[in-house]
């Protein structure tokens, strides 16, 4: 009794284990889509409202990623102090502090870290043309882990589910 | 905003002094050179202290070294300045000039970028001018009674003065003393006759008056004054009349053709005018090609001529349409 018992809490974990890579790996998508659309979000804020960027991501710029809202406040609040020589040192600095938190890979990471750069220029030109270079690249990060999603997701839950039934037939 | 806060991060020690400079005027910011602070007592230097920086009189023999802008200094504080944002600053930049929080006038020289022969743009912001918001409330009250007629209606009324007399400052206050009225938005402004204070349409071309930052005046313009800030006079003139239905237009620095017609079509639509235009005295003012058709058509009833004295007081003299002098 105590080894079906068992079992099936390995089995459980196996599929508990197999899920949660599925919704990591889905996270990470949702999150690059996020980050997508967040940089474009900022850019058309600023070119609406031709307002500074402390102000749009302290009160005009709407994520449905709390921890993405975060960072813009916490972006434009340091701006605000204006406490640093250069703005897009700010916004390097509060995404890598966050890096970890949102999930991101090195090269993601630095991806988004330089983008901010984009947002500093002398003009809205300047800024699309520096936002397109990012976005081309934040693009490609998108498809490739589209395409590597279901093979990865293939691969992680069959060697989760394997693993489950190997330690089964172990434990039997 | 704290005027330390446009300085480099280096010297913002330093800047802390400026509190103490309470008639500060100007600070001029040119690359490589000294940053000169304008008082009314003269002129203030950045020099270097020790390992700090101080702001004090230029003294040759005292040895202290006077500070030098770099260039790294200037794009600080063209990020500062900007809140790091040039683009948002595009038009301003455009006219040469950018309004701050806190009304303060940044006027901007440097490499012009020019497109189909007029400047789209500056390419290096090397010199600065910031000139300190400074609001002289009450410095209209001996002026606007003899600009009202005996039942309280305002006079079009043209302020002239040579450049830095103060004609805006007037203008400023006349404006914040007319749309307060005598007992500002209280009980008993509703009460009394005259007390209410009138509807004013500003049309703040270069941002002097009001001083808007992000559509905010950041001088007092009163609780009855609508703003079009960093419009054309003629067009922002004629949109207010549309728009706003205002009992007093105030338009500063007149001067072309098309600013006067502007004016004189509000005065025939039922609008009081309060302007202002450089001229240094009646007879220049009165040799003013343009102005003397709209002098004949008797569009402007009052001319207040300031003058600024040695030690900085203003003195004033009214005029009527004939060119009669009543004070």
């Amino acid at each position: 009794m105590l080894k079906l018992v068992g079992c099936g809490c390995i089995l459980m974990a196996s599929f508990g284990g197999a899920y949660s890579i599925y919704l990591e790996l889905k996270q990470h998508l949702q999150m690059l889509y996020e980050l997508r659309s967040l940089l474009t979000n900022i850019f058309w804020e600023t070119a609406y409202s031709m307002q500074p960027l402390e102000v749009v991501l302290l009160y005009q710029i709407r994520t449905k990623d709390e921890r993405l809202l975060h960072i813009c406040k916490e972006i434009g609040t340091k701006l605000l102090k204006k406490e640093a020589q250069n703005g897009s040192l700010v916004w390097q600095e509060c995404f890598r502090m966050h890096r970890k938190e949102l999930g991101l890979k090195e090269e993601e990471g630095e991806l988004i870290e330089q983008a901010g750069s984009a947002y500093f220029g002398k003009s809205m030109e300047e800024n699309q043309k520096g936002l397109a270079f990012y976005l081309e690249r934040l693009d490609a990060f998108i498809e490739t882990e589209r395409k590597e999603r279901r093979e990865k997701q293939k691969v992680y839950q069959t060697v989760c589910i394997m693993s489950g039934l190997v330690l089964i037939i172990l434990f039997v | 905003m704290d005027l330390a806060l446009l300085f480099p991060i280096h010297l913002r020690g330093a800047m802390k002094e400026l509190s103490s400079l309470t008639d500060l005027e100007e600070i001029r910011i040119r690359i490589g050179q000294p940053v000169f602070f304008h008082t009314r007592r003269g002129e203030f230097l950045l020099m270097t202290s020790g390992e700090g920086y101080v702001i004090q009189k230029y003294e040759k023999e005292k040895g202290d070294e006077v500070y030098r802008i770099t260039e790294q200094d200037l794009f600080e504080m063209q990020n500062y300045i900007s809140n790091y944002s040039l683009y948002a600053f595009c038009e301003e930049l455009k006219n040469g000039f950018l309004t701050i929080q806190g009304g303060h006038r940044i006027g901007i020289a440097g490499g012009t970028v020019n497109e189909n022969g007029r400047i789209s743009g500056i390419s290096y912001l090397t010199f600065l001018n910031i000139r300190v918001a400074h609001e002289k409330k009450g410095c209209a009250d001996e002026i606007l009674p003899k600009i009202r007629g005996e039942e309280g209606e305002i006079y079009n009324t043209l302020i002239i003065s040579p450049p830095g007399a103060g004609k805006t400052t007037f203008l400023r206050d006349c404006i914040r003393i007319l749309s307060y009225g005598r007992d500002g938005y209280g009980k008993n402004a509703y009460e009394k006759e005259g007390a209410v204070g009138k509807k004013i349409g500003l049309v703040d071309e270069r941002s002097e008056l009001a001083a808007c930052y992000h559509g905010v005046p950041q001088n007092d313009i009163g609780p009855r004054t609508d703003v079009l800030d960093g419009c054309n006079k003629a067009e922002g003139v004629m949109m207010l009349l549309r728009t706003m239905s205002p009992e007093v237009i105030a338009v500063d620095e007149l001067g072309s053709e098309e600013d006067f017609k502007a004016v004189e079509q509000a005065a025939y639509s039922g609008c009081r005018i309060l302007g202002t235009l450089h001229a240094g005295s009646i007879k220049e003012l009165q040799e003013k090609p343009i102005l003397k058709r709209w002098c004949k058509k008797g569009v402007f009833e009052r001319f207040v001529l300031i003058k600024k004295g040695e030690n900085g007081e203003r003195t004033f003299h009214i005029y009527n349409q004939r060119w009669e002098q009543l004070c």
